[in-house]
């Protein structure tokens, strides 16, 4: 695939590119987020993950996780190396989101991965 | 331990998430003045920083699932869970990972030449360093394994003392932010080489501390870790064996 470049000759291109990014992928992905959100919660049975004994559903929700995941890292790369600052609003919006749940994270006790060693019982 | 390190106006403010922001904060700052220290044009910092740093988030989260096992996948492969802030960011090692890999793409996508990327080296071990004491109030991942060394300390329930192996990784981050400051000048040490040699230092500090800390053990007796950082030191031995081979040949 041959990524070249796009050259910018105008501000307002760049601006148009970057609100691109920022307002209409930023938008998408908030959409779909609330969307997986509230069909999570009106189908808890969708999202009930049973690792140990996976069914069909498991992989078709794990499968579609896998697959936003990776457009929005494929999409940041094309955009980076063919409309830059199309990747850069992208790149702010993701950074002002992180940014929020860092923000929030402050007023929130977060899960970790490890279990800790009071619950497992021993030294 | 302090999981709440205080209250404003009746909101509880964890150590976890102060610390974390605290240490980001400091990393950018120190970022910030090594960039204009070095005359890093803001057109090459702010792209390749943003990367970075949401590559680096990405990383940490993603490497849960080589570090912790596929039980993990339902959260580490949702995307929209990143923004949840239920849950922990994940590791520093996949952070580190990420950061470097979304820096790397980024200076490519910009075209830049050369690296410039020494400016991280100190910032990320001076974050550490400041992220580690919330881990360490919070009681994460509860802290460490039984010890009967003098600094052991209590975690709650258990009767036992346990390692602060997060004051290990703050003490050794401090360290080696000192040390890194000490050379960030020195001329073998520029062209990505003071980043190459922090992160290598820190991975054989972490190999090493990893024996006193709670992590799944995956093989032979070591961690996801551990291997991570057996693959990075290798790694990074391969590049240097190489650019010897190329500077004797060129000789």
């Amino acid at each position: 695939m041959n990524l070249t470049q796009h050259t910018y000759t105008k501000r307002s291109e760049k601006i148009n590119d970057f609100t691109i990014g920022f307002v209409i992928w930023g938008g998408l992905n908030l959409m779909a987020g609330w969307t997986l959100a509230s069909t999570s919660l009106l189908y808890p049975d969708l999202s009930a993950f049973n690792l140990n004994a996976p069914n069909s559903i498991t992989y078709l929700i794990v499968g579609l996780n896998c697959l936003i995941l990776l457009l929005n890292i494929g999409a940041l790369i094309y955009f980076g190396f063919t409309r830059y600052w199309i990747a850069l609003g992208i790149l702010a919006a993701f950074a002002v989101g992180l940014l929020m749940v860092l923000l929030i994270g402050l007023m929130l006790n977060v899960l970790c991965y490890v279990i800790p060693a009071w619950i497992l019982g021993k030294p | 331990m302090y999981p709440i390190l205080f209250t404003l106006n009746g909101i509880p403010i964890y150590s976890h998430g102060f610390f974390l922001l605290l240490g980001l904060l400091i990393g950018l700052a120190m970022l910030i003045y090594e960039a204009q220290r070095r005359h890093w044009p803001k057109e090459e910092v702010i792209p390749i920083t943003l990367a970075a740093f949401v590559g680096g988030m990405i990383g940490a989260r993603l490497s849960i699932l080589f570090f912790n096992g596929w039980e993990t996948a339902p959260v580490v492969l949702n995307f929209y869970a990143l923004f949840d802030p239920r849950i922990g960011p994940g590791s520093i090692l996949g952070a580190v990972a990420g950061a470097y890999l979304g820096g790397y793409i980024a200076s490519r996508a910009i075209g830049k030449a050369g690296c410039a990327c020494d400016a991280f080296a100190p910032a990320m071990a001076l974050a550490t360093a400041v992220g580690r004491i919330g881990d360490f109030l919070a009681a994460e991942d509860g802290l460490g394994k039984a010890t009967t060394l003098p600094w052991g300390v209590p975690v709650p329930g258990v009767d036992y003392l346990v390692h602060p192996a997060p004051l290990y990784d703050a003490g050794f981050n401090l360290l080696w932010f000192a040390i890194l400051i000490l050379l960030r000048d020195h001329p073998k040490m520029q062209d990505g080489n003071l980043l190459k040699f922090g992160l290598a230092g820190y991975a054989v500090f972490r190999f090493f501390v990893e024996f006193v800390r709670n992590n799944r053990v995956m093989a032979l007796g070591l961690t996801g870790q551990q291997f991570f950082c057996l693959a990075l030191l290798i790694g990074l031995a391969i590049y240097y064996g190489r650019q010897m081979r190329q500077r004797t040949a060129m000789a």
